[in-house]
């Protein structure tokens, strides 16, 4: 935050306009454009506040990044949490979300009109379009002069150098007839006033992106909708775990009951928006026993495809230096020889050691002096990934289980299985990006599948019936609910989803501030 | 064979007093018989118990890049405390457990064509202490909790060892613990009773101590230091510096070379 910005505080027995459960990608954006609007604002936040400077490349310490409330995992794909699906903190996953910031492709809102499968969202890319632009203006996107999918497209700042892996890349989609780009990173390269905020520093390819920025490069939360949110009169309280929401005899809700060092607090609120992300969202929800009349919370819970193929080179690759995702190609979007529906975008992978370590381990049975000299490889490796589309499932969901956490709540269970599309994909990018690897001399090449991003739990739609929220966000059983994060996805969509979050999250803001 | 005398004490593992051989002496165990080649000269462990001093001194033990001007103060103490042993062993597990953990480690992900000889990072201890503190944040809905789960894991091979051979893992031959470790890895090992795991939870239990040990190993400043990796020098206090040259073969002055045999190849090409 600004240094000379003094935070307003309310009384809890205030009745603030609007409280906000969750600070990242859904909750902060839709802080600031109500704070800004003149509406008074208190953000919950269970993580703490960090400093940029007090960020660690050290992945096991920057582990205070992520969720660490304990979850069970299940299905034939149980997903890992922790660092790779989860974020505390003021700013929420965006402290060390990857910043790749694609758009979300026109025909991935229509799925279900273009292919009979997956679900249509009530609105396309023209209504999310002019938010989108906004978001991007407003954090800071750097990307190419001309982006060969969408060529009216221009960003604000020129792209990072690019990494051993980006360029490996290249080399592997020149070698296919692929065709390539610098992707959109939300990033800046050059030293800016931020307003509300205060110096940024342009990217120094530390390539630490997902241990937290420590000049204030990478656009998160933290660095531009928060400072923002407080200038305009918002609280924002860290370490507050909400965990009960309180209604009056009418049903609608009057207020949240959270703990604090281990005191409970209660703050009184006209309007409630839940943007605790699509695994926390749905457990206050289910917990509370609360707007599911539909029967949808916690269910249709998706994911995305995330293949992704390592291999070694003869040269010093040195994976953890510089942005880790600079190139991306989008001609996977509608594959011709594809046997399955939707699409995927490729983007090359630098990789911090210990990450880079686990996926290996995981991902292999390998022992002894075998095991030895594969993490010996880590200077030479390259990775690419994908990030594709994955159709809602009636088994993959969020549900509470028999165990209870520390605060006494059930801890949620989340069952996730690939069905035939999900997996017809990742055997679709295995066989390409090897092919990639292949045609450029790569060594090792080693298949990952995995799956990333929690997407789903709470749909939108028109709908009532099968639908947790409408077109807006907002709750079809309690009228002052809303929600804004990544739960509210009818469908998963291929590009990573930041972007499309935050863009919803204004698009809901406007939407509150008519009402 | 003749064998040296830090690996023959080191060898013999009482299970009653598993821990403070590996503070002494570490599993690597430097010794003479390191530098001629020989690397599984340290595998054997049926020998029996001698209570002798090793013979050789102990190596370097801090690696270049925590003084690097390229680490932040916060990072180096983090990593800097990492080259102490925790100071109570085990801190989780039984001693059971431990000494089967201890005993699978080396035959699972063996350090001495990574490390110098004579540098113990001492992961068992680490790994049972870690099993303390806070973990990941999540965990598979088919296993017991963290700490529960590797207990009842490491007992279950434990078990399975004397079934199979009349004795505890600790004492089979490292050829037959790797087999035991593969047919766990594989889907192949396991109990059906309290206090076990059974063989799908044996599966994916592995996936969780292959994850630990390899986290345990790649943020080890001297593992780092061996591989000439650099992802903690990503700027200091006073100045961030990030990398300039961020292609391939273009390593900077600040960042460590290679020194480990398996990955002196990226090096040697410059
Ligand atoms: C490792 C990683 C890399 C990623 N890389 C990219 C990328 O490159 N590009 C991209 O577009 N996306 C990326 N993402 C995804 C992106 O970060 C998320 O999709 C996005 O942040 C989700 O937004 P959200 O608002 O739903 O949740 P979050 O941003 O996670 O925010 C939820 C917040 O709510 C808080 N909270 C939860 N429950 C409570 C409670 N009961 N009380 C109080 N507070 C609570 C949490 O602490 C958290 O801060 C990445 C994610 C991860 C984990
Ligand atoms: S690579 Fe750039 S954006 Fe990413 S953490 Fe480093 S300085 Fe920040």
């Amino acid at each position: 935050m600004n240094s000379t910005t003094v935070m307003k505080t309310f009384a809890e027995t205030n009745i603030v306009d609007a409280v906000v459960i969750g600070s990242g990608a859904g909750g902060a954006p839709l802080a600031a454009e109500l704070a800004r609007n003149g509406k008074t604002v208190v953000v919950l936040e269970a993580g703490p506040a960090f400093t940029a400077m007090g960020h660690t490349p050290d992945e096991i310490a920057a582990r205070e990044l992520y969720w660490l409330h304990e979850r069970l995992s299940a299905g034939t794909n149980p997903q890992a949490f922790g660092g790779n699906n989860s974020g505390t903190g003021l700013g929420g996953s965006l402290l060390h979300y990857g910043a790749f910031m694609p758009r979300m492709d026109a025909r991935d809102f229509h799925l279900h009109t273009e292919t009979g499968k997956g679900v249509d969202w009530p609105f396309g890319l023209d209504e999310l379009l002019p938010y989108i632009e906004r978001v991007e203006s407003f954090i800071g996107v750097s990307g190419p002069t001309h982006y060969p999918w969408d060529p009216e497209r221009r960003y604000a700042y020129a792209p990072p150098l690019a990494n051993s892996a980006a360029l490996k890349m290249r080399e592997g989609c020149d070698a296919l007839g692929l065709r390539h780009a610098d992707g959109p990173a939300a990033l800046i390269t050059r030293d800016i006033e931020q307003p509300h905020f205060g110096t940024r520093h342009g990217c120094a390819n530390c390539g630490a992106c997902h241990q937290g920025c420590r000049n204030g490069a990478k656009s998160g939360a933290d660095n531009t909708w928060l400072p923002m949110a407080v200038a305009y009169g918002a609280e924002l309280r860290p370490g507050c775990f909400a965990h009960t929401i309180e209604r009056d005899s009418s049903g609608r809700v009057t207020g949240v009951v959270y703990r604090q060092n281990g005191v409970e607090h209660r703050q009184k609120c006209a309007t409630l928006v839940l943007a605790a992300g699509a695994v926390e969202t749905p457990r206050l929800l289910l917990t509370n026993d609360l707007a599911n009349s539909s029967g949808q919370v916690g269910q249709n819970y998706m994911t995305h495809v995330s293949t992704q193929v390592w291999g070694e080179f003869d040269e010093d690759i040195r994976p953890n230096r510089g942005y880790p995702s600079l190139t991306i190609t989008e001609d996977m979007m509608r594959p011709k020889d594809a046997d399955f529906v939707g699409g995927y975008l490729i983007q090359s992978l630098g990789m911090m050691p210990a990450t880079w370590g686990q996926n290996l381990a995981r991902s292999t049975t390998t022992r002894g002096p075998a095991f030895a000299r594969a993490l010996a490889g880590y200077n030479r490796s390259a990775g690419m990934g994908i990030n594709g589309e994955c159709l809602p499932r009636p088994e993959n969901r969020v549900t509470l289980s028999n165990e209870k956490d520390a605060f006494g709540i059930p801890k949620p269970l989340i069952e996730h299985s690939y069905g035939p599309n999900e997996w017809a994909m990742h055997n679709h990018a295995a066989n390409l990006l090897s092919r990639m690897w292949e045609a450029i001399g790569a060594k090792d090449i080693r298949v990952i599948d995995r799956a990333a991003h929690m997407i789903g739990t709470c749909r939108m739609g028109t709908d009532a019936g099968s639908n947790v929220v409408n077109p807006e966000g907002r709750s079809f059983d309690i009228d002052n609910l809303w929600i804004s994060d990544h739960s509210i996805f009818p469908s998963a969509a291929a590009a990573n989803p930041a972007l499309a979050i935050m863009a919803l999250s204004l698009r809901t803001a406007d939407a509150m501030l008519k009402t | 064979m003749s064998v040296c005398p830090a690996a023959r004490s080191k060898n013999w593992l009482p299970e009653s007093r598993p821990a403070p051989y590996r503070k002494r002496f570490g599993h690597a165990g430097y010794c003479i018989f390191a530098a001629s080649g020989r690397r599984n000269h340290h595998r054997r462990r049926t020998l029996k118990p001698k209570h002798r001093r090793p013979q050789c001194p102990p190596p370097p033990d801090r690696p270049e890049i925590l003084d690097s001007d390229h680490l932040s103060a916060r990072t180096r103490d983090i990593l800097t405390s990492r080259l102490s042993a925790p100071e109570t062993q085990p801190r989780t597990l039984s001693l059971q457990a431990y000494a089967v953990l201890d005993a699978l480690l080396p035959v699972l992900l063996p350090l001495d064509e990574i490390l110098p000889p004579g540098t113990d990072i001492n992961m068992t201890a680490r790994i049972d202490a870690a099993l303390s503190g806070p973990r990941d944040g999540w965990r598979f809905a088919d296993l017991p909790p963290d700490a529960e789960a590797w207990e009842a894991a490491l007992l279950t091979l434990d078990d399975v060892a004397a079934e199979q051979h009349g004795i505890r893992f600790i004492h089979l031959a490292p050829e037959l613990r790797g087999t035991l470790l593969d047919a766990m890895m594989t889907g192949q090992l396991g109990l059906d009773r309290d206090g076990r795991l059974s063989i799908p939870q044996m599966a994916r239990w592995a996936g969780d101590l292959r994850g630990e040990v390899v986290d345990c190993v790649m943020s080890d400043p001297r593992v780092q230091q061996a591989l000439g990796i650099s992802s903690s020098l990503t700027g200091g206090d006073t100045v961030f510096q990030g990398f300039t040259e961020v292609g391939p073969d273009s390593r900077e002055d600040f960042e460590p070379k290679a020194t480990a045999p398996l990955a002196q190849m990226a090096d040697s090409r410059e």
